[in-house]
């Protein structure tokens, strides 16, 4: 072993856990520039680079690129498992994944259309009480996007540096302030709500609690997402299920509303404090490290290193919530539960579970299998050919997903309305034809954007969806304000229709692009 | 939902493993990175439970009945009242709305609910046709049930068919939209009003009914009926006004699938009407229990309607059949064993109540 980086002590082990780093993002940096480039990626300022030493960022970074070697070979071994050089379509398997990460929505689907109950929503036709938890899974999803947006960047980032700190902290900045967050939203919101007299004394402490449920269970789940953990997501949601129709079983043939539906979010709750006992015991217990924690960065490196994601967060699921918020006459000034279009809207969502499963197969086969490969085997000479195969690779997944979109669409267009004559629950989808197709074609928008985004994602573009999803947002902005008076669940169809076309139009647009010039695009986000 | 992907990472191996360089120095900070990661473990597991715990608390529905304090030397062990509601304070829309649902065939502002000082007032303004408006109890109750209310129409008369009811109706409609209930009305058409006891069935709106038992239309009907109903859905109903039993059969067949909520309702055509329900209480139909009685000890409890006696068996209950009219009451409860009385004042009792002697 050389020993010309120890001769200094102190100073020069901060060097080597910067070089570590900086293998760790990329084993085979090409200059001392682009140790720089990744130095400050993950946190490291001139302040830093002073406190260790340097005269600089670039003087550190210089310092650093001298002890790559030392770390390269080790990594480079890993990461250079050769794969096909000509990309392969994800498998059924990679198919059967991603249609795992849909597997709480569709049990909670099935127990929905089963017992009239489930996790996020229920037939129950009390209006108080159907403001306050529809409102509140409003409040939740929009809250709560960001945070899990950002915690999955980060997590994973430092689960696989085994730095329990930093998930430690990571958590407690995404999950837990999530948590908190939605909690003050929730009080601020139904609390306005009593004083306003729009609400009720129970149904103001029953939102409050519903809002932070589904809140902590959407952020529980999270780190299960992160860590692949699809099998244990399966046995808490369909348990949960389980107790679900279990009470409604031995409730006989009438159940009490009031009491459904304070039984769902108590069990939401239950699952959601699994989650969370899973995630800290267990899903975000990393292995004890060898080595001294990374540096750890900043907060304001971290909030800036995740503030895309996280505002990304907040326009996709401003995408499909105000529409939802549009539908109960928001824009009149008061919230009155828009049952047709939750039924029809919520019916039409189904078109997603494909689109979404193909969405992850794409972005795991081309982040897991075939990006290390092709950077491994590419050489700079043959960046055409690189350009060529991602390239390729978009085109040949965008078919696919609009392939699968296709079938979905006609299965729910058909299947829904003849559902809807048989099951009295779906009765308002015989009805309303026109909205069932406009809301389908909006959820297939909507999937084509996501598509294109979580690609983009993978390239380390986060700013092109996050554009993508600003327009989104204005384009339901847009689209309700502008058919208002044709009356709340009208101008809340055009609204989302509007929202996920721009959406997916822009999404793909710049994924085209992006992925013309992938290589740029992947140096650039470095 | 899909959260942004990232390209997979691996920690690059220590850099000094073996080298001896700094080891203490690391073990210590090793130890203490994992009692910190043990202390958020905990934070973690305890947040869970407070949310869990919170989510409980925050859920806990209100009852329809106020807390009941008893009489000393007395515990109230069960309750058998379900519904409470006197009804002789204004109570707030939002406080009602926790309780009841307002709906009907008017539209919202046509079709109103007010809980004044005189009642709960529900009422349907200036419209078109034949309309109406209720207040339906949120929680059903079993058929074992006795319902009562004190319903009020408006003094005077109208030209134009008016109609106050109180309506006993299975809680399934909500479910499959079948509408089966039976009915006390107080029912005005040109200038008489008649009241009269009714089975109703349809699917949806316009159920036909069906009418028992009616009195003659008079310009002097009462105003108020104090209205005590009780049925089993299938065979039984019975109906008192005040003390009088108005109605009663066993042999009728209405197929009302149980349990039941109760409806508060006016409908009218066109002019504006408001019917008043006070004194509104729905109890078990069954005994006033009382046990850790001495065996053969007698009990007697005084009533609106009367004095109710029982005597104690060998297993220190007794079981004091109130009459469904004053089924919820308050009275004096005299208990008396081995030649002493204990009296109990001021007593609020409900059919189903089980009390326990100390």
């Amino acid at each position: 072993m050389t020993t010309t980086a120890f001769d200094t002590g102190g100073r020069d082990l901060g060097y080597h856990v910067a070089a570590r780093t900086v293998v760790g993002r990329c084993p085979a940096p090409l200059n001392a520039f682009e140790v720089a480039v990744i130095l400050e990626t993950c946190g490291y300022t001139a302040t830093r680079a002073r406190a260790l030493g340097a005269q600089s960022l670039p003087d550190l970074a210089q310092h650093v690129f001298d002890l790559v070697p030392l770390y390269a070979s080790s990594v480079a071994g890993e990461v250079a498992e050769p794969v096909s050089v000509r990309a392969t379509a994800p498998g059924l398997v990679d198919l059967a994944r991603g249609f795992a990460y849909s597997s709480p929505w569709l049990v909670s689907l099935a127990t929905l259309l089963i017992a009239g109950v489930s996790f996020w929503s229920s037939d129950v036709a009390i209006p108080s009480v159907a403001n306050a938890v529809t409102l509140a899974t409003a409040v939740a999803l929009l809250v709560t996007g960001p945070f899990i947006q950002a915690f999955g960047r980060r997590a994973s980032f430092y689960i696989g540096l085994d730095d329990q700190g930093m998930v430690v902290r990571v958590t407690r900045l995404t999950l837990e302030l999530g948590l908190v967050v939605t909690l003050a939203a929730c009080i601020v919101l139904f609390a306005g709500r009593d004083v306003l007299g729009a609400g009720t004394p129970a149904t103001t402490r029953l939102g409050i609690a519903a809002g932070v449920s589904i809140a902590a269970l959407q952020l529980g789940l999270a780190a299960f997402y992160v860590r692949r953990a699809f099998l244990a997501i399966g046995v808490v949601v369909i348990t949960g299920a389980g107790a679900l129709l279990l009470l409604v079983a031995r409730a006989g043939s009438y159940v009490d509303p009031t009491v459904l539906v304070v039984w769902q979010i108590r069990l939401v709750a239950l699952m959601a404090a699994v989650c969370w006992v899973m995630s800290a015991w267990w899903l975000l217990r990393v292995p004890p490290s060898p080595h001294d924690p990374l540096w750890r960065p900043s907060l304001s490196a971290l909030v800036r290193s995740v503030a895309p994601y996280a505002l990304y967060g907040v326009a996709f699921f401003s995408i499909v919530v105000l529409p939802q918020l549009a539908s109960c006459d928001v824009l009149a000034g008061r919230y009155i539960f828009n049952p047709v279009f939750a039924m029809t809207s919520g019916t039409a969502l189904v078109v997603l579970v494909p689109l979404l499963a193909q969405t992850v197969a794409s972005t795991e086969r081309l982040l897991v299998q075939q990006f290390p490969a092709w950077l491994t085997q590419f050489t700079v000479a043959q960046v055409e050919g690189f350009r060529g195969e991602l390239r390729q690779y978009w085109r040949n997944q965008l078919w696919m997903l609009l392939a699968l979109g296709g079938v979905a669409a006609v299965v729910v267009l058909v299947v829904a309305p003849t559902l809807g004559a048989q099951v009295p629950l779906l009765a308002d989808l015989v009805h309303y034809p026109g909205m069932l197709a406009a809301c389908v074609a909006g959820y297939l928008l909507l999937g084509v954007g996501l598509f294109s985004s979580q690609l983009l994602f993978s390239l380390s573009a986060p700013m092109r969806p996050l554009a993508a999803g600003v327009a989104g947002c204005a384009g339901v902005v847009v689209g309700t304000l502008a058919t208002m008076g044709l009356g709340a669940t009208v101008s809340a169809t055009v609204g989302l229709v509007a929202g996920a076309a721009a959406y997916a139009a822009l999404a793909t647009a710049l994924a085209r692009d992006a992925f013309a010039h992938a290589d740029f695009t992947y140096y650039r986000a470095l | 939902m899909l959260i942004a992907p990232e390209p997979t990472l691996k920690a690059a191996p220590a850099p000094y493993a073996g080298s001896g360089q700094g080891g203490d120095r690391r073990r210590r900070r090793r130890r203490e990175l994992g009692r910190q990661a043990g202390l958020w473990r905990l934070e973690m597991t305890l947040g869970a439970v407070v949310l869990v715990a919170m989510t409980v608390v925050l859920t806990t529905w209100p009852g329809q009945v106020a807390p009941r304090a008893v009489p000393g030397g007395l515990a109230l062990v069960h309750s058998g009242l379900q519904i409470d509601e006197p009804f002789d304070r204004p109570v707030p829309a939002g406080t009602l709305l926790d309780s009841y649902v307002f709906n009907g065939s008017a539209h919202p502002g046509v079709g109103y609910v007010t809980g004044t000082a005189h009642g709960l007032e529900v009422g349907v303004r200036p419209h078109p046709g034949w309309q109406g408006w209720f207040a339906v109890t949120l929680h059903a109750a079993p058929a074992a049930t006795v319902w009562h209310a004190v319903v009020r129409r408006p003094a005077g008369t109208s030209d134009k068919p008016v109609e106050a009811v109180l309506a006993v109706q299975s809680a399934s409609t909500q479910h499959n939209g079948t509408i089966d209930y039976v009915v006390v009305s107080s029912l005005t058409v040109r200038g008489e009003t008649t009241w009269q006891v009714g089975s109703a069935h349809g699917v949806v709106a316009d159920a036909v009914t069906q009418f028992l038992w009616r009195q003659p239309l008079r310009r002097q009907a009462p105003v108020q009926q104090a209205v005590t109903l009780r049925t089993d859905g299938r065979h039984d109903l019975e109906v008192w006004f005040g003390n009088r039993r108005v109605y009663a059969s066993h042999t009728l067949d209405m197929h009302d699938p149980p349990p039941f909520q109760a409806y508060l309702e006016v409908q009218g055509d066109g002019r504006p009407y408001v019917a008043t329900f006070t004194d509104f209480w729905v109890a078990a139909a069954a005994p006033v229990t009382v046990q850790g009685l001495a065996p053969g000890a007698r009990l007697a409890l005084s009533t609106a309607d009367g004095v109710v006696r029982a005597t104690a068996g060998g297993d220190g209950r007794a079981q004091l059949r109130v009459p469904a009219p004053v089924l919820s009451g308050t009275g004096t409860l005299l208990v008396t064993s081995h030649g002493s009385t204990r009296r109990f004042a001021g007593l609020h009792y409900a059919g189903g109540d089980v009390l326990a002697l100390s």
